[in-house]
């Protein structure tokens, strides 16, 4: 190759070496992105519970047995309900804080797109201010609330929690959506006779339909994906959502980690493939606002 | 799970016959007497030549528990075994490691417990509080008055009226979900004890954060240092994640370069994975025995390191699995920016004869550097607020001293112990450092901008 290079000149050779180089040190930057999840997929289907130290990510003798265990079709009679429980503990508290979120924001949201009114802007900058409080540090308060209402260990709880940061992110994402839909389509309709709130509900709403189903999806990923705040407000296992069933696997007195990659690989495919299908619209909310994403 | 316990028998300091006393003891506490326990009352025993005794080595259940105890790990069950066992376990290993006196490893550990029980602040009389609250009030009240008095305020005001109809049902929603529980933790910062048996106590948790509790400013645990490991960790962060982002985003905007649209998709990948599962994977990663960051080092002929027994490589370890976390935000946000640079500004420098160089850093980077502020802002807010790396990777190792402002804070809060509001102005002061950094921040991008 390099022969046939120095043939076209000095020039040419030169472009043609830049171009490997490019190539060599955008696959050493892949290869540094791939190899954790290669190293967690061959470490799923691998048996037994402490591997032996392997410097390439493949598995020595490929085998099912770890997700057998953590969806409970072993011998392990009952897991396999605690998992569909857990699995629908997931989906529930994700579910309502997507649907919570999304229903608050959306009139809020159109609001601060079509209106001035007072106190708009302050509203709008003390949110903001709100979104840079961790939402760690927050959980502090958010225990003695829970605590005084009877709500620790519900599912009921987890959502009030999670509605905390998904609210004000579903505003933001909405405003941003609104803003872009053009205000000519809502006066028609309000010549034509309609309402303002008609012309919201038949007009706006249709137009920002896939608007609303990404932000629907981004507070269900968001939801899905939080550990800390669900370790710390469930204790019993009916109760636990995934992420801190995975944490269990490899937590301060167990070393699973068959299981555990085995449950990382089912419980993260989902939403990687929904990250994938979305990230253009995450990346154009992230720069509308919002600080936690 | 079983239980792992210490047995130990006391004697009386004025005991009529020490002696004897100190014979029976010492039979209770050794092998013979666990033998005639485990026989009579089927106790389990602790003692491993006591469980190989003939008279008890054939009874299965207490072969089961022998097998399981081998297996076992102590384990605190009650919030003041955990305040002594959580030290305790500290200083064992920190001598166990080596390279520090037995006598100094103990101070610690005493020091450390004496933190975990130590008495609440005294109670405050709360009146100069709610003398400084109704004064705020009745100013913001007589705020309120002058403006509504204001014509066109009130003009205002009525035009608005519709649309607050839109916004009440969120207003209060976010007012409940949001500002009230923003505002009960900023109270319970004034507040000292157990959940339920709060006591005003005025700001006597300020002054101990910010004094250290009357220890060394600069201690091990100490809020200065765990600001200052904060911001190290930040700076660190987002220094590597600009260095690798802009790197790979200059070197995937050339239109001319083959597979690019799947190289930028295998970028993005650790972007995709939940940062829970990142970083307990990178964790696995960093692991002594199996780790595959280890296997590579062996490979390459060095030593297996252990990560967490060291604060630089425990560090390094965060550092690792945040960059592999946060570097796509980083080229994505970069390559947007870049493809917004329009291309005949490239052709005029090409014309005018720039070199590479030149064309980079007169057309590109002023080009791209206000485009990115606002996500350097946001990566340094997210990498200051990181809990799950460092709470999952290194876990603090090596002893608390890798943890960063929300981990401590977190730690204050649901493990030692409950300090509820300990924690909670931790959490106030976290606001405080994160509000004067972004503003310090803005303003030093915008006289960058000018300039």
């Amino acid at each position: 190759m390099s022969d046939g290079a120095a043939g076209r000149g000095t020039r040419g050779a030169r472009a043609l070496l830049g171009e490997a180089g490019v190539h060599a040190l955008v696959l050493v930057a892949v290869a540094f992105a791939l190899y954790p999840v290669l190293w967690v997929l061959a470490l799923a289907l691998s048996p037994g519970d402490a591997p032996a130290p392997r410097v390439l990510p493949l598995p020595a003798s490929p085998s099912l047995v770890h997700f057998a265990a953590v969806l409970g079709l072993d011998a392990e009679a009952g897991s396999g309900w605690l998992f569909g429980r857990q699995l629908l503990n997931s989906v529930v508290v994700s579910g309502a804080t997507a649907v919570v979120a999304v229903a608050l924001a959306t009139p809020a949201a159109y609001a601060l797109a079509r209106f001035e009114f007072v106190g708009a802007r302050a509203g709008e900058r003390a949110l903001l201010a709100t979104q840079m409080f961790p939402g760690v540090a927050a959980s502090i308060p958010l225990y003695l609330i829970l605590d005084a209402l009877s709500l620790l260990d519900t599912r009921t709880g987890l959502v009030l929690v999670y509605a905390t940061t998904a609210v004000p992110f579903a505003i933001f994402q909405l405003r941003g959506a609104f803003a872009a839909i053009p205000r000519d389509l809502e006066e028609a309709a309000m010549v034509d006779g309609a309402t303002r709130l008609g012309a919201f509900v038949r007009v706006v709403l249709p137009v920002a339909r896939p608007a609303l189903a990404v932000t629907c999806l981004f507070a269900f990923m968001t939801a899905w994906n939080e550990f800390v705040l669900a370790a710390t407000f469930l204790s019993r296992e009916e109760t636990f959502t995934l992420p801190v069933v995975l944490q269990r696997y490899v937590g301060e007195y167990d070393a699973r980690w068959g299981r555990f990659a085995a449950g990382a690989t089912l419980v993260s495919l989902p939403v990687m493939a929904l990250f994938y299908a979305l990230q253009r619209n995450l990346i154009r909310g992230l720069s509308a606002g919002g600080v936690k994403g | 799970m079983p239980f792992v316990t210490i047995e130990a028998a006391l004697l009386a300091a004025r005991a009529r016959e020490p002696e004897g006393a100190r014979a029976f003891a010492r039979f209770l506490a050794g092998p013979e007497g666990a033998v005639v326990r485990a026989r009579v009352a089927r106790q389990v025993v602790a003692s491993r030549t006591a469980s190989l005794s003939p008279a008890i080595a054939g009874d299965p259940f207490l072969a089961a528990f022998r097998r399981a105890a081998e297996a076992g790990v102590p384990l605190p069950t009650h919030p003041h075994m955990r305040a002594t066992f959580e030290p305790a376990q500290r200083a064992i290993r920190n001598y166990l490691r080596g390279g520090r006196a037995a006598d100094d490893v103990l101070a610690e550990g005493a020091r450390r417990f004496a933190d975990l029980v130590r008495p609440l602040p005294a109670p405050r009389s709360p009146a100069p509080l709610l003398l400084a609250v109704s004064l705020g009030l009745l100013f913001a009240v007589s705020l309120a008055v002058r403006r509504a008095r204001d014509p066109e305020f009130r003009g205002a005001v009525r035009r608005s009226l519709p649309a607050y109809a839109w916004v009440a049902h969120a207003a209060i929603a976010v007012g409940l979900l949001v500002i009230a529980p923003l505002a009960v933790g900023a109270g319970t910062s004034l507040f000292a004890g157990a959940p339920g048996e709060l006591r005003y106590v005025g700001l006597a948790n300020y002054v101990d954060v910010l004094t250290a509790r009357g220890g060394a400013l600069l201690g091990t645990g100490s809020f200065w240092v765990v600001l200052l490991v904060t911001v190290l960790w930040t700076a660190v962060n987002v220094a590597l994640h600009l260095l690798l982002g802009i790197g790979l985003a200059l070197l995937l905007d050339r239109p001319t370069l083959r597979f690019r649209g799947l190289y930028r998709v295998l970028l993005v990948l650790p972007w995709a994975v939940p940062s829970y599962v990142t970083a307990l994977a990178w964790k696995g990663m960093f692991h002594r025995q199996f780790g595959a960051v280890n296997a590579v080092i062996t490979a390459l002929g060095g030593e297996p390191i252990s990560w967490f027994a060291r604060w630089s490589t425990a560090f390094a370890a965060n550092v690792a699995t945040n960059v592999w976390l946060g570097f796509p935000f980083m080229m994505v946000v970069t390559l947007g920016a870049l493809a917004a640079i329009p291309q005949d500004l490239y052709e005029a420098a090409e014309v005018d004869g720039a070199t590479a160089a030149q064309r980079f850093r007169l057309v590109t980077w002023p080009l791209l550097a206000p485009s990115l502020g606002p996500a350097i802002a946001m990566g340094a807010v997210w990498t200051f607020n990181m809990f799950n790396v460092v709470f999952l990777v290194s876990g603090g190792e090596p002893d608390g001293s890798t943890d960063i402002l929300v981990s401590e804070a977190y730690r204050w809060a649901f493990t030692r112990s409950q300090q509820l509001g300990y924690a909670a102005a931790y959490a106030v002061l976290i606001f405080g450092v994160l509000t004067v950094g972004t503003r310090a921040l803005e303003r030093l991008g915008t006289r960058g901008g000018a300039r």
